[in-house]
C-alpha cells in the first residue's frame, strides 16, 4: 500500500482542523484561568510544558481527534456515514442496555465504595487494632482487577443443589436452606455482583484517603463539640461530615472516573455476555473482535464525553483549593 | 442418536455435557450445534446458501435444525452433565464442559477434534480407554456423513521470494509432518503419515479427513461476516440457551446481518 499524500489530504486537513480546535479550546481555558502575569513567566511555562504538550500531542489529542473523525465512518474507516453510528448506538437494544449497564455502575459504584471507605475509617478511627483493620481494607487494592474478578468467579461459581459446592455465595446460601444460584446468569442482578467487585478493591482506596482527612480534622473543634453536649452521630454528621467534604468530594469523582472506563472487570467475569456489558467493554468488542471500527469509535467518543465533565469539575476544585490556600 | 440418548438418560445419567462459556467468544460452541443440526436436517445446499445469505439467516430450515437441536440440549433430560440444568450451559466453560465424561456424570460431548488435548495424560483416548471420539452419525442410518470444522489459513502479504518460500513450505506435507509430530494439530494434508500423529484424537481425525467418502463443510459461523458469525450468532446461542425462544434469536440475527 502505497501512501499518497493527496489522498490523505483530506483527512489530514479534519485532523489538523481538530487538533487546532482542541489547541484553541486548552489555550483559551490556559489564558482565561491563569494568565501568566509576566514576558519571563510565560518564557519559563513554555519551557517547562513544551515537553509534557508535546506528548500530549502524540499520546492524547491526536488519538482523540483520529477516533471522532473515525466515529463518522463505515466500518473500516473509508466512507462517510454521518451520525450513523449514533443512530445505531442509540436504536440498537442490545447497545442501549450497554448504556444503563454503565449508568447503574455509575450511580452506585462510587457511592458505595465511598460510603464503605468514610463508614470503616469513622468507625476503625483510633482504634486499637486501626492499622491492623485498615491493612485488611486495604489489600485487595494490591490485587489487580484481573485478578479480583478470577476471585470473584469463584465466589459466585454454581454447582447444581446435589452436589457439594465450591462457589462460596452458593455454600452460604445452602448452609442457609436455599437453593444454588446461577448468579452470574441474573439481570440485572449479575451486574450488582460485579459492581461489588470494584468496591471490593475500590473501597480501600477510599477509606485511607477518608481516614487521613479525618485525622487532619481539628481535635479543638471535636473536642469544643464534645464539651458542647455532641453525640457521636451529631458528631459525624455536623462536624467530621463537613470537614472531610472537599476530600470526599476528590475520592467519589476519582472511582467515578474509573468505574466509567471500566472494563477488566466486565471482560474477565462475563466477556460482556449475560447483558452485563458496559460502554468500555462494547467499545473494544466492536472496534477490535468485530471489526467495526466506525461503531467502536463512536462508544469511545460517547465514553470520553461523559468522563470529560468529570475531570473539569475535579480542576475546577483543584483550583479552588488552591486559591483558598 | 436420540434414541441412544433416551437409553442413556432413562438410566439416570445426563447423557450430553454442553459449556458455551469462552470468554468473549462465548457461545461459539452453541453455533457449532446448530451447524451440525443444520447439515443434517437440510444437507449441503441449504447450508451453504445459509452462509453465503441466499437464505436468511432465519429460514424455517435453520428453524428445523434449532428444533434439532432444541430437542437435545434445551432437553432437561439429557444436559447438562454434572453441571446444573439448561441454563448452567451459558456459564460451563468448553474446557472443563468435557470432564465429566471421565467419570460417567454424562457421556457424549460435541467438541472440536483438539479437545483431545484437553485431557490429562493418564487419561487413556482409544477405542477401549477412558474415552474416545465419533462421528456425529447423519438422521438416517444410509445418509451420506457431513462433517464440519475450522481450520487456518495460511496468508502472505507481500510476493517477494522468502515470503512465497515460507508459504510454499508452510503448505508442503513435510511441514505438515513436522507439525504434526509436535502434537494437538491436525492436517487434511494428502502427505501426512498418519503414524506421526501421537494423540489418538487427532489419528482418529486424520483418518476421517483422509476417507475419500468424507465431504468437509466449512465451519459456518467461521465463514460468515464477524458481526454475525463472532458475535451476534455467538450472543444468540446463549440468549437461546438462557431461556429467549427460537423466533426471536433467529430474528435478531438476521436483522444484525451487515
Amino acid at each position: 500500500m502505497e501512501f499518497s499524500f493527496l489522498d490523505e489530504l483530506p483527512k489530514l486537513v479534519w485532523m489538523l482542523i481538530g487538533i487546532a480546535a482542541f489547541l484553541g479550546v486548552i489555550g483559551l481555558m490556559l489564558v482565561l484561568l491563569d494568565a501568566p502575569r509576566s514576558r519571563r513567566d510565560r518564557w519559563q511555562a513554555a519551557f517547562f510544558l513544551g515537553p509534557a504538550v508535546l506528548l500530549l500531542l502524540g499520546g492524547l489529542v491526536h488519538p482523540v481527534v483520529r477516533t471522532t473523525v473515525l466515529s463518522f465512518h463505515d466500518r473500516s474507516g473509508d466512507a462517510f456515514v454521518g451520525l450513523a453510528n449514533y443512530q445505531w448506538m442509540f436504536q440498537r437494544p442490545e447497545i442501549l442496555q450497554v448504556l444503563s449497564n454503565t449508568l447503574l455502575w455509575v450511580l452506585f459504584a462510587p457511592a458505595l465504595a465511598t460510603a464503605v471507605g468514610l463508614l470503616y475509617a469513622v468507625l476503625i478511627d483510633r482504634s486499637r487494632f486501626e492499622s491492623l483493620a485498615k491493612s485488611m481494607v486495604f489489600m485487595p487494592m494490591a490485587i489487580s482487577f484481573v485478578g479480583a474478578s478470577i476471585i470473584w468467579r469463584f465466589v459466585y461459581a454454581y454447582r447444581p443443589a446435589d452436589q457439594e459446592q465450591y462457589g462460596l455465595l452458593n455454600q452460604i446460601v445452602v448452609w442457609f436452606g436455599g437453593e444454588p444460584r446461577l448468579w452470574l446468569l441474573e439481570q440485572p442482578l449479575n451486574t450488582f455482583l460485579l459492581i461489588l467487585v470494584l468496591i471490593w478493591v475500590q473501597a480501600g482506596f477510599a477509606m485511607v484517603v477518608m481516614s487521613a482527612a479525618i485525622k487532619a480534622v481539628p481535635t479543638e473543634t471535636v473536642e469544643a463539640a464534645r464539651i458542647d453536649g455532641a453525640g457521636a452521630w451529631q458528631l459525624f454528621a455536623r462536624i467530621t461530615l463537613p470537614s472531610v467534604w472537599p476530600t470526599l468530594v476528590v475520592v467519589l469523582i476519582t472511582i467515578s472516573v474509573q468505574t466509567l472506563k471500566i472494563f477488566d472487570i466486565v471482560r474477565t467475569m462475563t466477556g460482556g455476555n449475560y447483558g452485563t456489558s458496559v460502554i468500555a467493554n462494547e467499545m473494544y468488542s466492536q472496534a477490535f473482535s468485530q471489526g467495526q471500527v466506525g461503531q467502536g469509535s463512536a462508544l469511545a467518543v460517547v465514553l470520553f464525553v461523559l468522563v470529560v465533565p468529570l475531570v473539569v469539575l475535579q480542576i475546577r476544585r483543584n483550583r479552588k483549593a488552591r486559591e483558598l490556600a | 442418536m436420540i434414541e441412544l440418548s433416551d437409553t442413556i438418560a432413562a438410566d439416570g445419567t445426563r447423557p450430553w455435557c454442553v459449556g458455551f462459556e469462552s470468554g468473549d467468544a462465548t457461545g461459539w460452541p452453541g453455533t457449532d450445534w446448530i451447524e451440525n443440526a443444520l447439515l443434517r436436517t437440510s444437507g449441503t445446499d441449504v447450508y451453504h446458501d445459509w452462509i453465503a445469505h441466499d437464505i436468511p439467516f432465519d429460514a424455517p430450515e435453520v428453524e428445523e435444525a434449532f428444533d434439532l437441536a432444541d430437542g437435545v440440549i434445551r432437553n432437561e433430560d439429557y444436559v447438562n452433565g454434572t453441571f446444573g440444568g439448561v441454563d448452567s450451559i451459558a456459564v460451563t466453560s468448553f474446557q472443563e464442559a468435557g470432564a465429566p465424561l471421565l467419570d460417567g456424570g454424562c457421556a457424549m460431548y460435541l467438541m472440536g477434534s483438539f479437545y483431545g488435548a484437553q485431557f490429562e495424560d493418564d487419561v487413556e483416548i482409544g477405542e477401549d480407554g477412558d474415552v474416545y471420539g465419533f462421528v456425529l452419525p447423519p438422521l438416517e442410518a444410509d445418509s451420506e456423513v457431513p462433517i464440519m470444522g475450522g481450520g487456518e489459513f495460511v496468508v502472505a502479504f507481500d510476493d517477494r521470494d522468502e515470503v512465497v518460500a515460507v508459504h510454499e513450505y508452510l503448505s508442503s506435507g513435510g511441514y505438515a509432518n513436522q507439525r504434526a509430530s509436535l502434537g494437538s494439530w491436525v492436517s487434511a494434508h494428502q502427505d501426512l503419515d498418519p503414524s506421526v500423529l501421537s494423540d489418538p484424537t487427532d489419528q482418529f481425525t486424520a483418518e476421517v479427513l483422509n476417507d475419500p467418502d468424507t465431504v468437509f463443510h466449512f465451519d459456518g459461523s467461521d465463514a460468515m461476516p464477524s458481526s454475525v458469525g463472532t458475535n451476534v450468532f455467538w450472543s444468540g446461542m446463549v440468549d437461546w440457551v438462557t431461556g429467549t425462544d427460537t423466533a426471536t434469536v433467529l430474528e435478531s440475527v438476521e436483522s444484525a446481518w451487515p
